[in-house]
């Protein structure tokens, strides 16, 4: 149970409160669209999965139990639709290839925000190589460094053993500091 | 307690998860003021974590708009599953009716086929019609034989012979139904005679029963 969700909240929640509703949705909010945000990589699909994120925690809410925090189980509905939303997308992106080709259309070469965004060429190594990472080792840098996660929440969220979340962020924090270090040596 | 390069950079990892505890801390800290090498790694790792926050956040550090209450407390979830599960389907069944739309149009614009005739199922050999319709028709690749006819021969030991009915015999060589007596010669199919390269034998065909193979 975290300080922030204590199991009074919840209750009035499940009992369907609404002021308790809102204060657990605004308590909760930014930090569900921000990972939903660095999965999705969208900030309107970001939004719909938050919204979604919430919709189906206030549904489960009764069958919650405390073993974990309530956010570290927030997030867990927040992974899971932020994958369940890219696997979609994945799926369309190859029907719209399909069609595309079956048209033989060319699609319109769209600027990728990240490339307005980039100006620090050390950032774009970064960025570079954090999307070179895989999904395990990627994710536990974002809740580390864009969720300011601690460990323990990291292994709740994940269901994985501390050691293992120290030693993925050890693997890509060490990818990362390589990357600029070739770029130091150019 | 000296600690090996090895170990001090596993504790530069704990300390940047902030795990590392209070005594291992003096330990590292007594390393890095002898060791440069150690130092500049520590240095590495504070850099590549402040520059990884700054990405970050400067790529979705996007102010969300917050979400609506009254959204979430009348949304029927169930039925936007149940949207979500249709729009998908919709889409599947989308590109199955596009495909199929589109192998349409490539077989009815091949120039072989006539317009309305499904072009999957024809055969390379051509099968003859199991009704019979005409003597010329069914006969028209036979090969036939004038045949000169005998004293003794008749319509009915003829058409044993040749094994083809007597209604065939009588069409191919314009006979009168009833005809008393066989002309001095006749046409006759020679197809039940070269089992290689007649057509199937109809069972099914009532014009065709008397046409059956019995043996002696």
């Amino acid at each position: 149970m975290d300080s922030a969700s204590p199991a009074w909240l919840l209750a009035e929640c499940i009992a369907g409160n609404e002021a308790a509703i809102e204060t657990l949705i605004r308590q909760h909010e930014a930090g569900v669209f921000r990972l939903a945000l660095s999965i999705v990589g969208d900030p309107a699909d970001a939004h719909e999965i938050t919204q979604e994120t919430f919709i189906a925690a206030l549904r489960a809410l009764p069958s919650y139990q405390e073993r974990k925090s309530f956010k570290a189980w927030l997030y867990v509905i927040a992974l899971n639709m932020g994958r369940s939303h890219l696997r979609k997308r994945k799926f369309l992106e190859k029907l719209k290839a399909a069609s595309t080709s079956l048209f033989r259309l060319d699609s319109l070469k769209q600027t990728s925000p990240e490339e307005s965004v980039i100006h620090n060429e050390k950032e774009a190594a970064i960025w570079n190589e954090l999307n070179k990472l895989d999904e395990r080792h990627r994710i536990v840098l974002i809740l580390r460094y864009f969720q300011n996660l601690s460990i323990a929440e990291i292994s709740e969220i994940l269901d994985i053993h501390e050691g293992t979340v120290h030693s993925r962020l050890h693997t890509g924090r060490e990818r990362l500091r390589i990357s600029l270090q070739e770029l130091h040596g150019e | 307690m000296p600690i090996t390069h090895h170990e001090a950079r596993h504790l530069i990892q704990l300390k940047a998860d902030n795990t590392l505890i209070a005594s291992d801390k003096e330990i590292l800290n007594d390393h890095l003021r002898d060791c440069i090498e150690c130092t500049g790694y520590a240095n590495e790792i504070q850099e590549t974590e402040a520059i990884l926050r700054t990405t970050l956040r400067q790529h979705w550090n996007l102010h969300h708009v917050p979400l609506s209450i009254s959204d979430i407390r009348a949304n029927n979830f169930s039925f936007r599953k149940w949207l979500d599960i249709v729009t998908t389907r919709s889409a599947l069944i989308g590109v199955t009716l596009l495909l199929s739309v589109f192998a349409f149009v490539q077989f009815s614009s091949s120039p072989t086929n006539s317009p309305g005739q499904l072009a999957v199922g024809v055969s390379a050999i051509p099968t003859p019609s199991l009704l019979f319709t005409g003597t010329q028709n069914y006969f028209g690749n036979c090969q036939m034989i004038n045949y000169p006819v005998r004293q003794d021969d008749t319509l009915e030991s003829l058409a044993r012979r040749f094994m083809v009915s007597e209604d065939v015999i009588t069409e191919i060589n314009h006979l009168q139904p009833d005809v008393a007596r066989l002309p001095d010669r006749l046409l006759l199919p020679t197809c039940e005679l070269t089992p290689t390269t007649h057509p199937p034998a109809f069972t099914n065909t009532p014009s065709l029963e008397a046409i059956t193979y019995t043996p002696g």
